[in-house]
């Protein structure tokens, strides 16, 4: 699944979310090596969407709405972390969803 | 007269004093374990799961408004006596945030078949059910972390 998101994102040729893509692709990254299984899955959750909206197995409004189930999830994962964990959890799973679906999504779908 | 008794006595605080400052302590968390409250959540996670099932495409299966109307009335109910179960009791923010979601997300998914006046498609539905899972297991770890 990984090479098939690294080519989608590869095609993406607008330089405006080049740093967009890279900040996406490391988070992911990181997500992916986490110790938390919730961030691991969701991780490679998001890159198949992804991938499924680029070649049309999801449609965009299926693709929102799976970007919100799984926002609504994360906010749960976050609420169960401790104190000092929530800011971490929040940044391997909130904020990898608001760059995707905010920067590079978008352009994605523009080019489709 | 000043004994090492007496002295102890003076300095060193009476059980019962020391029993009631740990009820209070306990009392002011505000998160405790309940198992009619677990168990709500469990109950939600199982009819939201066959609800995404019962609406998502299948040999045979026609659309109904009105059969949409039926289920979404059901689990509603389910979800006010969870809240109204949680209305009765000591205000426990995290629960009531975790079980509001939760609604949140079924409300979503209704509004999503009224307004499509369709079938969830089999790829989606997968993933939809994968996440709203995920979320009610997060929600049954809250409960299983107090």
């Amino acid at each position: 699944m990984a090479s098939s998101f690294d080519g989608v994102l590869d095609g993406i040729k607008d330089d405006s979310v080049k740093a967009a893509k890279d900040q996406l692709q490391s988070l992911l990254q990181q997500a992916k090596a986490d110790s938390s299984a919730f961030a691991q899955k969701n991780a490679a959750a998001l890159e198949q969407w992804i991938v499924e909206l680029s070649n049309g197995d999801l449609n965009q409004d299926e693709f929102n709405q799976l970007v919100d189930a799984q926002r609504a999830a994360a906010e749960q994962f976050v609420n169960t972390q401790a104190i000092a964990g929530q800011a971490r959890a929040r940044e391997l799973t909130l904020t990898v969803l608001d760059i995707a679906v905010k920067k590079v999504v978008p352009v994605l779908i523009a080019a489709i | 007269m000043n004994t090492p008794t007496r002295r102890l006595s003076r300095n060193v605080i009476h059980p019962v004093v020391l029993a009631l400052g740990a009820a209070l302590l306990l009392a002011g968390c505000g998160t405790t374990k309940d198992a009619k409250s677990r168990d709500d959540i469990a109950s939600l996670k199982t009819t939201h799961l066959a609800f995404i099932d019962e609406f998502t495409e299948g040999a045979g299966k026609t659309w109904d408004d009105q059969k949409l109307t039926t289920r979404a009335a059901t689990m509603e109910l389910q979800f006010t006596n969870a809240e109204q179960y949680e209305a009765t009791k000591k205000k426990d923010a995290r629960r009531s945030a975790a079980i509001s979601n939760l609604h949140s997300q079924f409300k979503k998914n209704v509004k999503s078949l009224e307004s499509g006046k369709a079938f969830y498609r089999p790829t989606f539905a997968a993933h939809l059910k994968d996440q709203v899972a995920q979320n009610y297991d997060q929600a049954l770890r809250g409960e299983d972390l107090r």
